[in-house]
């Protein structure tokens, strides 16, 4: 019986034409996802907990809310490493998936810049608006 | 206001694009199986948590993505910030907070699973056990929180 990797090795051929043993720096990006993914564990599972599960979950979610929550400079925190963390987490495990799927270069680069764009303006929309919130609001 | 519908029609975007791409994953695994008639995807247990573990995934980033529209919408005051929102709160929208709830929840499972397997290689032995009981895990978690989060929604649904 042929294995998972003989059938990839006839059908998907192209995948094991590259040097498959990993750069050190994609040795590290290996780690990263292991360690931002236990320190996501908690922040996620902690923050779906309070936003949706406990009262009445996101139907008591408005600007009062958040200005409450924002008024303490820990929970400020929070929620910036979980968006810091998530973001880079997500976004390298979506670069993993490109490279599995988009084979043709131009194409992936092409995605991959797009990404990495969109990237940085949601880490800078993310921080920004976590940073300059002001409970008085109307910017 | 404008503002608002455009923030939502772009979490709707990212949404329904996430899900085409996992549709396209989903048919892409099929059809390698279909091609090779026989049990190509065998893996079994393991290989169809590795595909939810990507399908969670891919979800789970699109919709931080329009997240974090939504909520840069709190930085211009409360009346834009509460329109925006309230995408979230109609009754209609919650299951797919509960489907959002699902993928995270079982993301963060797995991801323990295969982090317990990189470090200690000699638990992979065992990883159908593991594969099961994370399953177990998930059901645990998972469907008191549905149950809650449904019922809220059911008492102001105009069904009930
Ligand atoms: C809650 C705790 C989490 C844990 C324990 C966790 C764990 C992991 C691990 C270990 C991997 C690497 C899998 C591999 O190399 O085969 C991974 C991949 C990934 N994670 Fe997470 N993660 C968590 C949360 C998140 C969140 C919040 C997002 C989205 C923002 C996310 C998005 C992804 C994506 C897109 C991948 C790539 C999947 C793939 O390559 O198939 N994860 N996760």
């Amino acid at each position: 019986m042929a294995t998972v990797l003989d059938v990839y090795k006839k059908h998907k051929p192209d995948a094991f034409k590259a040097d498959r043993r990993p750069s050190s720096r994609e040795v590290w990006w290996w780690f990263f996802m292991r360690l931002s993914g236990v320190v996501l564990l908690f922040l996620v599972l902690i923050h779906l907990y309070i936003m949706h599960l406990v009262d009445a979950g996101v139907d008591r979610v408005n600007f009062a809310f958040v200005s409450q929550r924002w008024s303490n400079v820990g929970w400020k925190t929070f929620d910036w490493a979980l968006l810091v963390l998530a973001l880079i987490h997500g976004v390298n495990g979506l670069r993993i998936i490109i490279d599995d799927y988009v084979r043709r270069a131009p194409v992936r680069t092409t995605i991959k810049a797009t990404l990495y764009t969109l990237t940085a303006i949601a880490m800078v929309m993310g921080t920004a608006v976590i940073v300059t919130f002001d409970p008085a609001g109307g910017g | 206001m404008l503002a608002p519908k455009l923030i939502e029609g772009f979490v709707f975007v990212l949404t329904v694009g996430s899900g085409l791409f996992v549709l396209y994953l989903l048919a892409d695994l099929l059809r390698l199986r279909k091609r090779d008639r026989g049990p190509a995807y065998k893996g079994g247990i393991g290989q169809w948590s590795w595909a939810a573990h990507r399908i969670t995934g891919i979800l789970v980033v699109a919709f931080l993505f329009g997240h974090i529209v939504d909520t840069f919408a709190v930085g211009f005051g409360p009346e834009l910030y509460n329109e925006t929102i309230s995408l979230y709160q109609q009754w209609w929208f919650k299951p797919f907070e509960v489907a959002l709830v699902a993928a995270t929840i079982f993301h963060a499972f797995n991801g323990l699973r295969i982090i317990l397997f990189d470090f200690w290689p000699n638990l992979a032995l065992k990883q159908k056990q593991f594969a099961y009981a994370e399953l177990v895990l998930f059901l645990i978690a998972f469907l008191p929180a549905a149950f809650f989060m449904l019922r809220s929604a059911y008492e102001h649904s105009p069904f009930s």
